[in-house]
């Protein structure tokens, strides 16, 4: 290469400055806590995973891996990240304010037309199975920008969308300590949990692999929540506006408002629900147990020979008008449902 | 010892005459030489352009990242329309609702929904004015405007297809 090329390339390289692949840990250190205490999760705009630690000690570790961000910019991104940790008789206290994703290079257009060309989508014709749920709990969250209108901005587009920042915040927890966990706009990500957690979360959500912990309970509100599998705890779902059950069995839903689509419903469900959407799309079920108010319930195997399907057809007949008002007490299946409706689907 | 000064004589080096033609000469064959290489000065200033744009260009992208990234302004416009266009909507369906609703505890089920979801609403507006770069706060904003009108018009479906459910068993009887 000539010696003039090379003085070009260092030139440039000095007046950029940009680092092209980096990892920096913001936060990593690891507590001994007792082994029947608590570990309380305070998160405010951030996402985390929650999984086993393989020692006695809780593992907190914050790092972000930045590409094609520069030097000040990186400074900047981890500035804006807060983590501090609390130890008190054993017990530890971890809050995090996390940065928030920004859509860096899109601007508005307009979002009157289509926010306001909103329909309601409460019909899923396809019927669903375990595994597909789960394919779409892999898929992740989608943020519901649907309704806002943007464009990439030419200007800064090129430069930005090559540009990437992944943080990774994961708490290891010992076997035996109760997990605390409130939220605000966060994703929280369980990973195998058998810990006994009370989860408080607004705005935000939550994404775990299987609950058995039937001490657990969780309060969703304004949310989402995904689940391959429940073997246990109680929910209270309140304006949750997707809910995504592989399948679950041994456990309580109290649901507000709330729209919840279960592929494998199994024993022991007890469902309590005033004005929710729920879509069961398969009923494996010997004992079952809901009481409902205004809700819509969507049943699916129409054709099939199912305990439960042929309850609710023995009271709402498939094809005539979906309303329902009855009560059905049997051996183990218990159906209230007041001012409801019911849609029967193949 | 001899001394050198005599060895020589002045016939010894004769003085040839200069022919008068013989500066132009010169300067004829100077001129007709083939011009000594010079050094590349353009390449230097391609360089020395395209490095000072490279740099212009990253202070600009830096200033930029470091400001807003989107239309703060616009985006306050655009939301303040929406906000407008959409609590008009709720008010009316809010009155169509109670129009059509008998049942009181439901009634008071939907009030305290929509007194909260305002309360809410309310929230994430302070959110907003804190952050307006934040899409996933915008998103809230509108989901919870959505959630209202959406709630408001679904239960009214609610109710017409319970209603003629109760119109059928009374034409029946």
């Amino acid at each position: 290469m000539k010696q003039q090329y090379k003085i070009l390339l260092l030139l440039i390289l000095i007046t950029t400055g940009v680092v092209s692949a980096q990892e920096v840990v913001v936060y990593k250190k690891d507590f001994e806590v007792n082994k029947e205490g608590n570990v309380t999760v305070n998160l405010f705009t951030d996402d985390v995973l929650i999984e086993n630690s393989i020692d006695d000690k809780v593992h907190v570790n914050y790092s972000v891996s930045f590409t094609k961000y520069s030097k000040r910019q990186i400074q900047n991104y981890v500035e804006a990240i807060k983590v501090t940790t609390e130890k008190e008789d054993g017990n530890l206290i971890i809050t995090s304010r996390g940065k928030n994703l920004k859509y860096r290079f899109f601007e508005f257009v307009t979002m009157t037309n289509r926010a306001l060309s909103f329909k309601s989508k409460d019909t899923i014709n396809r019927r669903k199975t375990k595994d597909s749920i789960v394919k779409e709990i892999h898929a992740g969250y989608r943020p519901y920008l649907r309704s806002i209108k943007t464009k990439p901005n030419k200007t800064k587009y090129k430069y930005e969308k090559s540009k990437r920042a992944k943080p990774k915040f994961v708490i290891k927890v010992p076997e035996g300590v109760i997990l605390r966990v409130n939220g605000s706009g966060s994703q929280i990500n369980f990973d195998k949990i058998e810990n006994q957690t009370e989860l408080k979360i607004k705005r935000g959500g939550v994404i775990l692999d299987k609950i058995t912990n039937s001490k657990s309970r969780f309060h969703i509100k304004d949310g989402y929540f995904y689940a391959k599998e429940i073997e246990g705890a109680q929910f209270y779902f309140n304006d949750v506006y997707k809910a995504l059950i592989g399948s679950i069995k041994n456990a309580t839903i109290e649901n507000d408002f709330s729209k919840v689509e279960i592929a494998e419903l199994n024993e022991n469900v007890e469902i309590k629900d005033y004005n929710g959407v729920f879509w069961f799309y398969n009923l494996n079920n010997n004992s079952f147990k809901l009481d409902s108010d205004y809700s819509k319930l969507n049943l699916y195997g129409k054709n099939e020979n199912n305990n439960l399907i042929n309850a609710f057809k023995s009271k709402v007949k498939d094809g005539l008008s979906p309303a329902a008002n009855f009560t059905l007490e049997d051996q183990n299946i218990n159906l209230k449902v007041a001012n409801g409706l019911i849609y029967y689907h193949n | 010892m001899k001394n050198l000064r005599n060895s020589f004589t002045k016939d010894d080096f004769p003085k040839k005459e200069l022919p008068v033609t013989h500066k132009d000469e010169f300067l004829e064959k100077l001129g007709n030489m083939p011009s000594a290489k010079k050094y590349n000065y353009r390449f230097m200033k391609i360089a020395a352009v395209f490095v000072l744009l490279v740099g212009l260009a990253f202070v600009f992208v830096q200033q930029n990242a470091t400001d807003e990234e989107v239309n703060t302004v616009q985006i306050t416009e655009e939301l303040k329309k929406v906000e407008t266009e959409y609590l008009a909507n709720i008010d009316t369906e809010w009155k169509n609702f109670l129009a059509v609703a008998t049942d009181e505890k439901l009634i008071r089920r939907y009030k305290q929904k929509l007194t909260q979801l305002d309360a809410d609403y309310k929230q994430i507006s302070k959110e907003f004015k804190a952050d307006k770069n934040n899409l996933f706060v915008v998103e809230d904003l509108i989901r919870n405007l959505q959630t209202r009108l959406s709630l408001l018009k679904d239960i009214q479906e609610h109710i017409k297809i319970l209603n003629a459910k109760k119109d059928q068993n009374e034409t029946a009887i």
